[in-house]
């Protein structure tokens, strides 16, 4: 019983490495720049059809592909900023309008990939990725170990990135102080455009372990959106240390109660630790 | 002409210039004109009775089909299968002489936008029949529109959809059987197990939280249990958003059934076979009733994973499922699908699709009319030669009078490439094999 409880839990700490990939771009955007990117999902999801394609053409692993798509993403962020910094923020629209435009474009993107690559399932398939590793009582599949691996590595360097480099830094004294930042000799814009690239990079990396995770399609976006926005949130709005450890709570809760008391209680109990956590620390696990 | 009479005729025809016309042409143009009209009319009557007129009024045909959303993927193929149809039926001339003509809207996977967009078929449109949308989800919610409107409901994979109605008009082409949760592919999995010496007596139940996961457990597989003699040593229905599925592979491994019976979606039914096979957890028999394992582009991301699984199908190319017209249908489907980007091989749901075109086709030729009521009769008492079935007919509530769907096994695939599940009529495939029925067994189960 004992081993079983503990694979379970092991279980769910790989899976909330999982949810951490997929949500450390939200710590940035939604956390850091107060942008309300309903769409963060949806990079995720354009980065896996991109990865898709080049495995299917030129046969790269999408493992590979990440330090590709990692780059390419992260320019398109640039070119998405510079527009919702024109139409939006400029205009000092934030608020409803954040949503109105990401979910817009959220649409778009859905509706385009729908139309160019059509509806099917997209999947890619490696004998790898489908093996695991047996250590001590513990069995641990490939598939969950490299998206783990991914989520501690990730979230270190974006740690040291936003707390002690000088960009970094600016980043998150814009919120606090627009003024005194700019002052300090800060871009406000230079700052965020980099800071969004960055979070549609990483969600890029995301798109492409979700393609050695499960098929993909066009509106697979949508099934993550609340996930993401709890793990930001439980985490502490703009902690990268808080996003990971709330989403190996989540993963872990998820596991347990799956294994135990039946799966559809999962989500509905996660959400009641989020609220709880909400009550006790309104501001989330660690504050920034 | 003297100067007083050629005064009076320049009056004269001044007169004629004022007013444009004298008056004795202009009561011969009103004659003329209601004498054409008068004829015309009548000539149009007795030619469209004796169908001798020109262009005719073409039968329309509207369809409200996800082409978006999380059911894209087969609304599009549906679509795909019947616009196949619409041509094939127009190349041969049109139904009782006039040509067909399909109109279809998005229903976006969005069960209240579907109800909306059949009424507005229905009533805007004035389309002669309105077909259901795919999936019980999308098609279930619109039978009442039928209902009200004493309307045909040809309706496409909707499980037992009409059992809460019982409509008179309403027929569906989901193989099933007359009680789908019992008599349907639920049974499959069931039917093995009981046939295997030693009987296996433990079984696992999962299933996802929807219109089928929990349909199929709580109106089929308790049920089938019961009546087999299986006892139930886990049941678990999860939610559709789930993503990881090891936790319930370690749970079912603990209580170490002899097999397990899953009724799914596609992307869990990928979870729960990955998470088996990282877990190296195998039972004699699994899963029976996952959905997603008949696309071909999910069989592509398990590959060898699939190798032993027993799952459900409706259609499978082989030498004894070879019906007349198939094989064409499958070429013309397969040249067009590739630049849509729905299922390549397409051998599920596109089959049947077409076959309920050719059940209305039938009817409207037997009987002469496209009138709802008369086809619905029709429909009820008589048999169709379909390309999923030469004899079809259907029970009382609108289901297959008689349930066909088969068990495949998958075994020897080596890789994700097409043609590992790609298979033939010439002859049996060694790497999908049908079980059972005996009827179109070609090969028999092999367990661990």
């Amino acid at each position: 019983m004992i081993d079983f409880l503990l694979n379970v839990v092991l279980d769910g700490l790989l899976l909330g490495g999982f949810y951490t990939i997929i949500s450390i771009g939200l710590t940035i955007s939604f956390g850091l720049l107060n942008i309300s990117n309903v769409a963060h999902p949806t990079f995720m999801i354009m980065a896996g059809y991109v990865a898709y394609l080049l495995n299917a053409a030129l046969g790269i692993d999408p493992l590979i592909l990440t330090v590709i798509t990692f780059p390419l993403f992260f320019f398109v962020g640039c070119v998405l900023y510079s527009i919702y910094n024109r139409v939006i923020a400029k205009r000092g629209y934030e608020g409803l309008m954040d949503l109105v435009f990401w979910f817009s474009f959220l649409i778009i993107t859905e509706v385009v990939i729908l139309m160019t690559l059509g509806s099917d399932y997209k999947s890619f398939y490696s004998a790898y990725m489908a093996s695991s590793i047996r250590f001590l009582i513990f069995t641990i599949p490939f598939r969950l170990l490299i998206p783990f691996i991914f989520a501690v590595i990730i979230d270190v360097i974006l740690y040291n990135i936003f707390s002690r480099t000088y960009f970094g830094l600016g980043v998150r004294a814009l919120p606090q102080n627009r003024s005194s930042a700019m002052l300090m000799g800060y871009n406000p814009n230079r700052l965020e455009l980099l800071a969004f690239g960055l979070s549609t990079a990483t969600a890029a990396i995301g798109g492409c372990l979700l393609l050695m995770i499960q098929p993909i399609y066009p509106f697979l976006d949508r099934q993550f959106i609340g996930r993401i926005f709890a793990v930001t949130v439980l985490g502490g709005m703009g902690s990268f240390y808080g996003t990971i450890i709330a989403a190996l709570i989540i993963g872990v809760i998820e596991a347990i109660v799956s294994a135990f008391f039946g799966a559809s209680w999962s989500l509905c109990i996660s959400f009641a630790v989020l609220l709880l956590t909400l009550v006790v620390s309104p501001r989330g696990l660690l504050r920034r | 002409m003297d100067r007083k009479s050629y005064q009076k005729s320049g009056q004269q025809a001044l007169v004629k210039d004022k007013s444009g016309i004298s008056r004795r042409a202009y009561i011969g143009i009103l004659a003329g004109t209601a004498a054409a009209v008068a004829v015309g009319g009548v000539a149009y009557y007795f030619g469209s009775r004796l169908g001798q007129t020109g262009p005719r009024k073409p039968i329309r045909i509207g369809m409200a089909e996800s082409l978006s959303g999380s059911l894209a993927a087969a609304g599009n193929a549906v679509l795909l299968s019947t616009q196949i149809w619409v041509d094939d039926v127009n190349g041969r001339g049109g139904l009782l002489g006039r040509p067909v003509e399909l109109i279809f809207y998005d229903a976006q996977s969005n069960p209240s936008l579907g109800v909306t967009l059949i009424e507005k078929l229905l009533d805007v449109d004035k389309v002669d029949i309105a077909l259901a949308p795919y999936a019980s989800a999308m098609g279930i919610p619109t039978i009442p529109k039928y209902i009200e409107r004493n309307r045909l409901c040809p309706a496409l994979f909707n499980l037992w959809g009409n059992q809460q109605f019982s409509y008179k008009y309403y027929f569906e082409l989901m193989p099933d059987g007359p009680i789908p949760p019992k008599t349907g592919k639920t049974r499959g999995l069931f039917e093995i197990a009981k046939s295997l010496s030693p009987k296996p007596s433990k079984v696992a139940l999962l299933a996802v939280a929807n219109e089928w996961g929990q349909r199929s457990i709580t109106e089929g597989a308790r049920d089938l249990c019961n009546e087999m003699g299986f006892e139930i040593v886990y049941e678990q229905i999860y939610p559709p958003d789930t993503t990881d599925f090891l936790p319930i592979i370690r749970a079912v491994k603990n209580v170490n059934p002899d097999f397990i019976y899953a009724a799914t979606y596609p992307t869990d039914s990928v979870g729960l076979i990955k998470a088996l096979r990282e877990l190296g957890y195998w039972t004699k028999l699994q899963f029976g009733g996952m959905v997603g394992l008949q696309y071909t582009s999910v069989q592509r991301s398990l590959a060898s994973q699939l190798n032993g699984i027993v799952n459900y199908h409706y259609f499978v190319p082989s030498p004894t499922m070879n019906f007349p017209g198939i094989a064409e249908f499958l070429e013309k489907y397969q040249s067009k699908a590739a630049g849509l980007g729905v299922d390549p091989l397409g051998y599920y749901l596109p089959p049947f699709a077409y076959a309920r075109m050719q059940v209305l086709e039938q009817a409207i030729e037997a009987t002469g009319t496209v009138d709802n009521i008369e086809l619905g009769e029709y429909i009820k008492k008589n048999k169709f030669n379909t390309i999923v079935n030469p004899s079809l007919e259907f029970a009382e509530n609108g289901e297959w009078k008689e349930a066909q769907f088969i068990m495949i096994q998958f075994r020897n695939i080596q890789s994700a490439d097409i043609s590992e599940f790609t298979t033939s009529f010439d002859k049996p495939s060694d790497k999908i094999v049908i079980v059972w029925p005996p009827k179109f067994a070609t090969g028999e189960v092999e367990v661990t």
